[in-house]
């Protein structure tokens, strides 16, 4: 304890500021020009700083690529921290992620499912005019998580409202945490009803898998932990990307007409979507020891956060970063490894994706990983909105646009108002 | 316009708090924002009371740091330096460098020792003679009728003054200045670019200045520094006797750990104690005549027995501290209140907080300096809280226990005892405190001073 408290004075000399005078405000993530659109401002921080110490919120950011990105993978000197930490609750308990049968009944429901719930979701879009966010991608995305978990048809949208407010409640807003609890709580209770028939639970299904996971755990127990993998498990880049691409796209006619025409594009198109609009807008990492990098010492426990934003629009990584273009050719079209590459070429950082395998190829015994999983439910509802389409692409009625609502919060398309063209 | 401004936090009459919302378990909700607020600023007490009533520790995720807000919680911190460490090298204040703020155990110690005896003890009480020469010069050259500068107003018979610029902005400084060894011709520079670094928070769109100034301070007190190890300087008692060397010439000989301290470490003890010794007693004295004259009787009480003024200057700094908190970090895990505070985590000791506990001071928003739980002996390093009595923690606790307190303590009420003399029947300004209390200072947390900007005086012409 006293070595700890005593830092040594070879460090102490060795650090010197190393900051230049400041080019962006303290706190500059909490305004509302940023909120609106933060690139200007990651580009000044990416022009001027390897690594900018907000002194008024106490981070660290980082946000050129290959630091992002390195420092994502650094496993060993940083760490994530679970979603549920950020709520000081005892409601939550263990994420079963990794435990083998929720890992496999994860990838196989998304996989057995995706197709069916997207052409669901594309049928109600029949009439002339419809919001693509509110009457697709949610339905969407709702629709697949709670087949993947198991809830029935009927129960979808009050399980989709309370997964959606316990998402939210993440962070350090007091009103929307005390909304996530409650809707944590909410969920727990419904949950324990079926995991309490337990003949009753589709399979694979995240439900019936949870009660093999848990040593004659009572329902109530195994529902808290079914409940923390749904806080952890990250559907929201599958929301969020998919309302971003549509977005996009529709703002991109030369790049929807591509897609329409070659409809093998989605995959690129959505992996450009990563990486110029990212949902998720950043990582947040905790320093495990002392580290010097960057040119400075950072403390043990510091938070650095590594600006996916600002290192998917990285001028040194990408030809003409700011432009969205499905075609470009210096972006990895496969499914990125350990540093955000493969191929020789860099992919969009998507916070919520990893950890990314190091593997060069997956063992045929193990599902595909979250980041493919993703893929393949976006590629299935572009896919089943192109076959309702039918090439007649639909005309956006009022101009869309991606942001958030909050600092900190997800930069996704909230509305997306298009019509049929004839 | 700083980031709480994005949210509507109205002002509200001083006391009183905005509603938040209610918890599931009917906890009254807090907004972190509202410390980014100029309501904040003006009145943070009642939000204060929110966290000691309902969240002895509050998690603050959007800054990143935890606060403890109680009496007992922040002592108890201040004097647990093994699990609530010092902040790491490298994180404070960016324009005075690595300062022992950032240091613990024996480096602490050392460095501190090169200096702190100087300012407390025996050699304070040979300074005394110089702190009252000082004082009187500066409030005889501003306030006596002869000055012209200082006085703003002259009117059937009555002077208007703004103390700060008559008195409190420069005496700490000269002070400083003169147990530091600075050379009178310095004096001006000196102060500018204390000024300068004072204002240069980082972060602050002054922070390009206060580092300038700092370059020149440091290029400055290289050429002293060389100068001081060749040929020390000393400080005289008032019988002109050497009473020791002066603070440079110690920090410039002497050797810690084995080796003499670099300039640039000596530069950041100066810019620290410079900061340390200025704004704060600054601070303090301007505070302290506003919460008089805001309370006439007790003001008439220390007219008729000026020995009173050491008990105002202690319920001053209870009442409204110069410094709002100091900052550490967790050595290891702590679990406090339920809370888990994790190894390595940003944690605020909030002395605003401790000095309003309503379990230890009644009635606490009440400035009054016959308060009968309030400790108003010689400041206790280790705190005192003894026989039903109380220390503040304007000062801090412990280890970092502020080195000017005793000094400090010294400037004012001998500041004090003379500006009384030299001011008839003062009294605030009507409409200007208004205005000036706690106006355009830069977005507030703990660490941050709190200031008046200026405070008006109406005295009768002499």
């Amino acid at each position: 304890m006293l070595a700890e408290a005593e830092r040594s004075y070879e460090v102490y000399q060795r650090q010197t500021s190393k900051d230049i005078p400041v080019v962006v405000p303290g706190g500059f993530w909490l305004r509302p020009d940023f909120m609106a659109d933060p690139y200007p401002t990651l580009a000044l921080l990416r022009e001027h700083y390897r690594c900018f110490q907000d002194w008024h919120t106490n981070t660290l950011w980082v946000t050129s690529y290959d630091e992002v990105t390195s420092l994502i993978a650094d496993e060993a000197n940083f760490s994530a921290r679970p979603r549920h930490a950020t709520y000081e609750a005892g409601l939550f308990s263990r994420d079963l992620r990794d435990e083998p049968p929720v890992r496999d009944a994860i990838g196989l429901g998304m996989q057995s499912l995706a197709e069916d719930v997207a052409h669901r979701a594309a049928d109600g879009l029949r009439g002339d005019g419809a919001d693509l966010v509110g009457d697709f991608v949610r339905p969407f995305t709702v629709g697949l998580l709670a087949g993947v978990v198991g809830i029935p048809d009927g129960n979808a949208d009050r399980f989709g409202d309370s997964w959606r407010t316990m998402q939210e409640g993440v962070g350090w807003h007091a009103g929307r945490a005390d909304a996530g609890v409650r809707a944590a709580a909410e969920l727990v209770e419904p949950v324990t009803q079926l995991l309490a028939a337990p003949d009753s639970l589709p399979a694979p299904s995240l439900l019936a898998a949870a009660l093999t996971s848990g040593d004659d755990a009572s329902p109530g127990d195994v529902a808290r932990d079914v409940v923390t993998t749904l806080l952890e498990l990250d559907f929201r880049t599958l929301e969020g990307s998919l309302a971003n691409l549509l977005c996009l796209l529709l703002t991109h006619d030369d790049q929807l007409q591509m897609v329409i025409e070659e409809p093998d594009l989605i995959m690129r198109a959505w992996q450009e979507t990563m990486r110029h609009s990212p949902a998720l807008m950043e990582s947040r990492r905790y320093a495990r020891r002392e580290v010097e990098r960057f040119g400075r010492l950072i403390p043990r426990g510091s938070l650095v956060v590594c600006s996916a934003g600002a290192a998917n629009r990285d001028p040194d990584v990408f030809w003409e970063p700011d432009r969205f273009c499905i075609t470009r050719q210096d972006l990895a079209h496969r499914e990125p490894r350990g540093q955000f590459r493969i191929d020789g070429l860099p992919s969009g950082v998507a916070p919520g994706l990893v950890p990314l395998s190091r593997m060069p190829a997956r063992p045929a015994d193990r599902p595909p990983s979250l980041y493919a999983l993703t893929a393949d439910a976006v590629v299935a509802a572009m896919t089943a909105l192109l076959e309702l389409w039918d090439g007649k692409r639909p005309s956006v009625t009022r101009q869309p646009g991606i942001g958030s609502r909050w600092a900190g919060d997800d930069r996704v398309c909230r509305r997306l108002l298009v019509e049929r063209d004839g | 316009m700083s980031p709480g401004d994005t949210v509507a936090f109205a002002p509200l009459p001083l006391g009183t708090a905005h509603d938040m919302g209610t918890s599931v378990d009917g906890r009254p909700l807090f907004d972190p924002r509202v410390f980014d607020s100029t309501e904040f600023r003006r009145n943070p007490h009642p939000y204060y009371r929110i966290l000691r009533d309902h969240y002895p520790v509050y998690w603050d995720q959007l800054h990143n740091r935890y606060f403890i807000t109680r009496y007992e919680d922040v002592i108890a911190a201040y004097l647990d330096d093994e699990i609530f460490n010092t902040i790491p090298k490298g994180t404070s204040n960016l324009v005075n460098g690595n300062t022992i703020l950032e240091l613990g155990g024996r480096e602490h110690t050392r460095r501190r020792r090169l200096f702190g005896s100087e300012l407390a003890g025996q050699a304070l009480k040979a300074r005394i003679p110089m702190i009252h020469r000082m004082a009187m010069e500066m409030i005889t050259e501003a306030i006596e009728p002869t000055a012209k500068e200082m006085v703003t107003g002259s009117v059937a018979g009555r002077r208007t003054i703004e103390l700060g610029r008559a008195f409190a902005n420069e005496f700490p400084i000269r002070v400083v200045g003169h147990v530091l060894g600075f050379p009178a011709e310095a004096r001006e520079r000196f102060y500018y670019w204390y000024r300068s670094m004072q204002d240069g928070r980082p972060g602050s769109e002054k922070a390009g200045a206060g580092l300038q100034a700092r370059q020149d301070l440091g290029d400055y007190v290289w050429e002293l520094v060389e100068e001081r190890r060749r040929k020390p300087a000393y400080l005289y008692d008032e019988h002109g006797q050497p009473t020791g060397e002066d603070i440079i010439s110690r920090l410039s000989r002497n050797k810690v750990d084995g080796g003499y301290l670099s300039t640039t470490e000596i530069v950041s003890m100066i810019a620290l104690l410079v900061g340390g010794g200025g704004d704060t007693t600054r601070g303090a004295i301007l505070h302290m005549w506003r919460l008089l004259l805001e309370h006439p009787e007790q003001f008439k009480a220390v007219q008729e027995d000026p020995g009173l003024f050491d008990a105002a200057f202690h319920e001053t700094l209870r009442h409204s501290a110069p410094v709002g908190g100091m900052s550490r970090s967790t050595n290891t895990d702590v679990v406090l209140h339920g809370v888990l505070i994790p190894a390595g985590s940003w944690v605020e000791l909030v002395n605003f907080s401790a000095n309003h506990d309503e379990r230890v001071f009644a009635d606490p928003e009440t400035f009054n300096i016959f308060r009968p739980e309030l400790y108003t002996g010689r400041e206790v390093q280790r705190g005192y809280r003894r026989d039903g009595k109380y220390s503040h923690v304007g000062f801090g606790v412990g280890t970092h226990f502020c080195p000017g307190a005793w000094i400090a303590h010294q400037e004012t009420v001998i500041g004090s005892r003379i500006l009384l003399e030299h001011m008839r029947n003062p009294r605030l300004t009507p409409g200007k405190i208004a205005n000036d209390v706690h106006g355009g200072l830069e977005p507030i947390l703990t660490d941050r001073l709190s200031q008046l900007s200026e405070l008006w005086i109406d005295c009768d012409a002499r």
